[in-house]
């Protein structure tokens, strides 16, 4: 056990004090008024909060000899510098520049630079600071983050900015995150799902709210409110004593699709101790967002309506409600730290160049050079936007193509992120910039393979799927073969029948890599009828002795089955002669003659079933079973409030195997969840290979 | 960059004629075949087992008889193993008949790269004008291959075919790393082409150039200033490869090789010191 794990524990075991105690009630609606009462009426953010009301920057210098400068956004001009080890990032707390260097907390007077006091830390994690109107909160514990419940620990100073105690130190059994100041109130997360609120002038524990639904990743105060969550965002009001996300003024911002590169929270994680000054991979990829100012309890507000996501050099502005793609814009070089604030979001890059970027249209409207390279930076600059600026020149369709055509490795996966977001936009001109990235000669995988995803998803998309597919490799003119797996997927999943001569193209291909044999082939049967047959007995004759298919066998029966489903008794006729063909290899004779079996012992009854069933017949068989597949839709209208209605698209084979669920709106959790519920249902059967049935859904619950 | 040496090409070269040989066109000047010995063979092509098979097209191949494609071509299309698709390939080559166009071209699209090659290299044997356009479309397509072999073999055959017509689509294959294009280049092109290809002196390999300057200094129907300049060209850029080049040129001269050409020849050969 190690020093400090050690003298926190004889302070745990000794000093209970006021706070943390075991039996403080959790939750109590006449504790949430009171600290209400002191926190005051939400305002909107006029000017900084720091001492000097001014738009400041600090940076910490990237490199030797180590150090920070201080900024002065509004006058554009350094403040101060200090050459000093810098081991976290620093912090802007009203008249204080906060960071860790070593093992102490150190403050320096934002004014000028002169040191104000320091701290020793104990040997302790320090997880980070909370300071507003003078009042410093300072948390550190026994690890970062992920300790047993039974060896947690952590310490909690209350304070002013040259470090003096304004309370006694609070040692506790617990895990205690970045704590947040506001009211002369001390708002500490702790264990992940609980926040206490300690009165800074005593340390006393005035709140405690328990988050029955949500862990609690993360809280920070603003002149617009205290707001706390974990994938989603409360804003702490009378409703905070529920305790639940359905009861308390929240903000769903749950999404898997798309996904961000690098799984960047919604808030930086509380409980992550500052290990170092050093950039960071998590500030290199995160999302920022300021509040906006909300009346009454019900709505948690973003400024602007802007969700920021940073990825090295990009900045991706988006609406949070629905992530429409807003904006996209890509810098000279990596961003250090950024943070959203009214009116925009202020940028820092490695280089040192500071930048302001509106929040409608990403028009830089202001920029500087703070003058060295920046490892991490604190900023607080909220209040102060700068005025003017032209508007921007590039309109989203011109700023979304430069990104998917930029030759930089490095920003591939942002990349995909504005194609599946730029994918989503309802521009009829959208599809056909997808196609443009298909066919892109240096364009990654990846990235071609999210245009057709992205295509899959877009009304118009199959015509533009179907262009792909009339290109083919050409060495001399450095045309790569379309991603023939993910169209032919992305067809027959939208059950594009007139597609199949296209994909048949395609099967005598030899660029068509083998992997995507299987799925070519199978799309090929599902959309085609008698006229894929020839095709398909020529394929199977070429290459059914030969050595081509041995490590994918089920590309040939694939076609088998085509040959079986389409071609009637003479197709079935041919898989039998092809299998007595003394050069036919045994195992695939024994595939053809049990394909022809199968068909033939099935044939009678299918005869009997219709040859496709209507859109309304597929609808109330799904209207019967709505209770099976309800928490899907509750769950959706809970992610997406704005979302009420859908239309889902069920493409259903003939023998009631669920091949692709869409939704318009796209919901991809919605899909995600829809698809093996409906497949267990007693679906209609029919003839047909497979058939596509759009089923319009209201989220709300049927009274 | 790939890099083909002057030994291979010098050897794809002294292949040629024996390509050349290996044509039948119309049947003109071909020995008569012992009837039942190909009907025999061609009977040969249903039995049950590879080796009687496989004998039997070697056979057919032999005798290069037109009798023959529609029995090979009725056995490639009923989907043979590995060994009797190449060999079957082959023999429509060697037979050359126009009727086995439509087939081969199928297997220049064939999965392995094998296969094509052995496609393109029979269908480049067959000269009929009725079906010109579309063994040229077919050798034209296979330099758009993405396997480099085959994209080679296409290159030489479409040489091997004289289609003059596919010179840009030569010089493209040669920017983009096609060496083999700069032979058909010179067994194609004008004057004019010989002064494009001399153009890639110093920005490629001088061994990648040097065959399609052989090709054009042994036609007849290259004019002798033409065939001077070329020589002027590598007087240029003189070196031991150019000297050895030269040297083996005026060693085996083209029949009809005029003596201003080889006076010519003679004389750089003599300017370029053995080492330099």
């Amino acid at each position: 056990m190690s020093r400090s794990l050690l003298i926190l524990g004889l302070f745990v075991a000794g000093c209970g004090g006021n706070s943390f105690a075991n039996l403080f009630p959790d939750n109590r609606e006449v504790d949430v008024a009171a600290v209400l009462a002191r926190l005051g009426a939400p305002a909107a953010a006029r000017r900084p909060q720091n001492a000097l009301g001014r738009p400041v920057v600090v940076l910490s210098r990237n490199g030797d000899p180590q150090g920070l400068v201080a900024w002065d956004v509004e006058a554009n001009a350094k403040l101060w510098s200090v050459d000093r080890a810098v081991d976290s990032p620093p912090w802007i707390a009203g008249g204080a520049v906060l960071f860790r260097s070593g093992d102490e907390l150190v403050s320096l007077s934002l004014q000028d630079g002169e040191e104000l006091g320091t701290l020793d830390l104990d040997d302790l994690v320090l997880y980070g600071i909370g300071a507003a109107d003078g009042l410093v909160a300072v948390t550190a514990g026994s690890s970062a983050g992920g300790v047993a419940a039974s060896f947690r620990s952590g310490r909690i100073w209350i304070l002013d900015e040259t470090l003096s105690r304004r309370a006694p130190t609070t040692d506790v059994d617990k895990l205690v995150g970045r704590p947040a100041v506001a009211g002369g109130m001390v708002f500490v997360p702790w264990d992940r799902q609980n926040i206490t609120v300690l009165d800074g002038a005593t340390g006393d524990e005035l709140c405690r709210l328990v988050i029955g639904d949500e862990m609690v990743t993360w809280i920070f105060a603003a002149p617009e409110g205290v707001f706390y969550g974990g994938k989603g965002a409360f804003r702490f009001t009378g409703r905070s004593a529920s305790g639940r996300r359905a009861t308390g003024t929240y903000r769903a911002m749950e999404w898997t699709d798309p996904g961000f590169p690098g799984d960047p929270e919604l808030w930086p994680d509380a409980f992550a101790g500052v290990i170092d000054g050093r950039p960071n991979a998590r500030a290199r990829a995160r999302l920022t967002w300021y509040p906006g100012l909300s009346s009454g309890d019900a709505e948690v507000a973003f400024a602007d309506d802007r969700l920021y996501f940073v990825y090295y050099r990009y900045l991706v502005a988006m609406r949070p409600g629905d992530r429409a793609l807003q904006w996209v814009r890509g810098l000279d070089g990596p961003v250090a730290e950024a943070a959203a604030v009214p009116g925009g979001v202020f940028v820092v890059q490695e280089s040192g160049a500071l930048r302001f970027l509106r929040a409608a249209d990403g028009a830089e409207t202001w920029t500087g050079d703070g003058g060295v390279p920046v490892a991490r930076a604190g900023i607080d600059i909220a209040g102060w936007a700068p005025e003017g600026g032209a508007v921007r020149g590039e309109d989203l369709h011109t700023q979304a193509m430069a990104a998917l055509l930029d030759p930089d490795a490095a920003a591939v996966p942002v990349r995909s992120l504005v194609l599946a977001l730029f994918g989503r936009t309802t521009d009829p001109g959208v599809s056909r910039d997808l196609l443009e990235v298909l066919r892109a000669p240096q364009m990654p995988v990846e990235l071609r393979n999210e245009a057709a995803h992205a295509l899959q998803l877009r009304p118009d998309g199959d015509g533009f799927l179907r262009q792909a597919l009339e290109d083919h490799y050409d060495y001399l003119h450095d045309r790569p073969a379309p991603p023939v797996g993910v169209i032919a997927t992305a067809l027959r999943n939208r059950n594009a029948r007139d597609a199949a001569p296209a994909l048949v193209a395609h099967l005598f291909d030899p660029e068509t890599p083998p992997e995507a044999m299987e799925v070519l082939v199978r799309s090929i049967v599902a959309l085609g009828d008698a006229a894929v047959v020839a095709p398909l007995q020529r394929f199977l004759r070429m290459y059914g002795a030969d050595t081509e298919f041995n490590a994918f066998p089920n590309v040939l029966e694939a076609a088998a089955y085509g040959v079986a489903a389409h071609g009637g008794d003479a197709g079935l006729q041919f898989l039998e002669e092809l299998a007595d063909e003394w050069f036919t290899p045994p195992g695939l004779a024994d595939v053809l003659r049990n394909v022809a079996a199968g068909r033939r012992a099935a044939a009678p009854s299918l005869s009997t079933l219709p040859r496709s069933v209507s859109a309304a017949d597929f609808a109330a068989v799904l209207a019967a079973n709505r209770s099976a597949y309800a928490s899907c839709l509750t769950d959706a209208r809970r992610r997406r409030p704005p979302l009420a209605h859908v239309d889902v698209s069920f493409t259903v084979t003939g023998d009631g195997l669920v091949i692709d669920v869409s939704t318009i709106p796209a919901d991809a959790g919605l899909a995600l969840c829809l698809k093996p519920i409906v497949e267990q249902l007693a679906l209609p059967r029919f003839q047909l290979q497979q058939d596509r049935f759009v089923v319009p859904m209201d989220l709300d619950p049927v009274e | 960059m790939r890099l083909l040496s002057f030994g291979i090409l010098v050897g794809l070269l002294a292949t040629s004629p024996a390509l050349a040989q290996g044509r039948r066109g119309g049947g003109g000047g071909r020995p008569a075949v012992d009837r039942a010995a190909l009907e025999a063979a061609i009977e040969e092509l249903k039995a049950p087992d590879m080796a009687t098979v496989l004998n039997a097209i070697t056979k057919l191949a032999e005798f290069a008889d037109p009798r023959a494609t529609a029995p090979l071509t009725r056995l490639l299309r009923a989907g043979p193993p590995d060994e009797l698709t190449h060999a079957a390939i082959q023999a429509l080559g060697a037979i050359s008949d126009p009727d086995s166009v439509d087939v081969l071209i199928e297997y220049t699209r064939h999965r392995r790269p094998r296969v094509r090659r052995l496609a393109v290299q029979s269908i480049a044997q067959i000269r009929d004008p009725r079906v010109n356009d579309k063994v040229n479309e077919a050798l034209r397509n296979a330099l758009r291959d993405s396997n480099d072999r085959v994209r080679g073999v296409a290159a030489i055959a479409i040489g091997e075919h004289g289609d003059r017509g596919a010179m840009d689509l030569l010089f493209l294959a040669f920017e983009r790393n096609v060496p083999e294009a700069a032979i058909s280049i010179g067994k194609l092109g004008g004057t004019a082409e010989a002064e494009r290809l001399a153009g890639f002196l110093g920005r490629r390999q001088l061994s990648e150039i040097l065959p399609g300057f052989n090709e054009f200094l042994r036609r007849s129907d290259f004019p002798d200033d033409a065939k001077v300049n070329i020589i002027h060209k590598l007087e240029e850029i003189a070196g031991p490869d150019v000297k050895r080049f030269l040297v083996n040129f005026l060693a085996s001269p083209p029949p009809g090789l005029s003596q201003k050409v080889k006076d010519e020849a003679q004389r750089v050969v003599r300017i370029i010191p053995d080492a330099i």
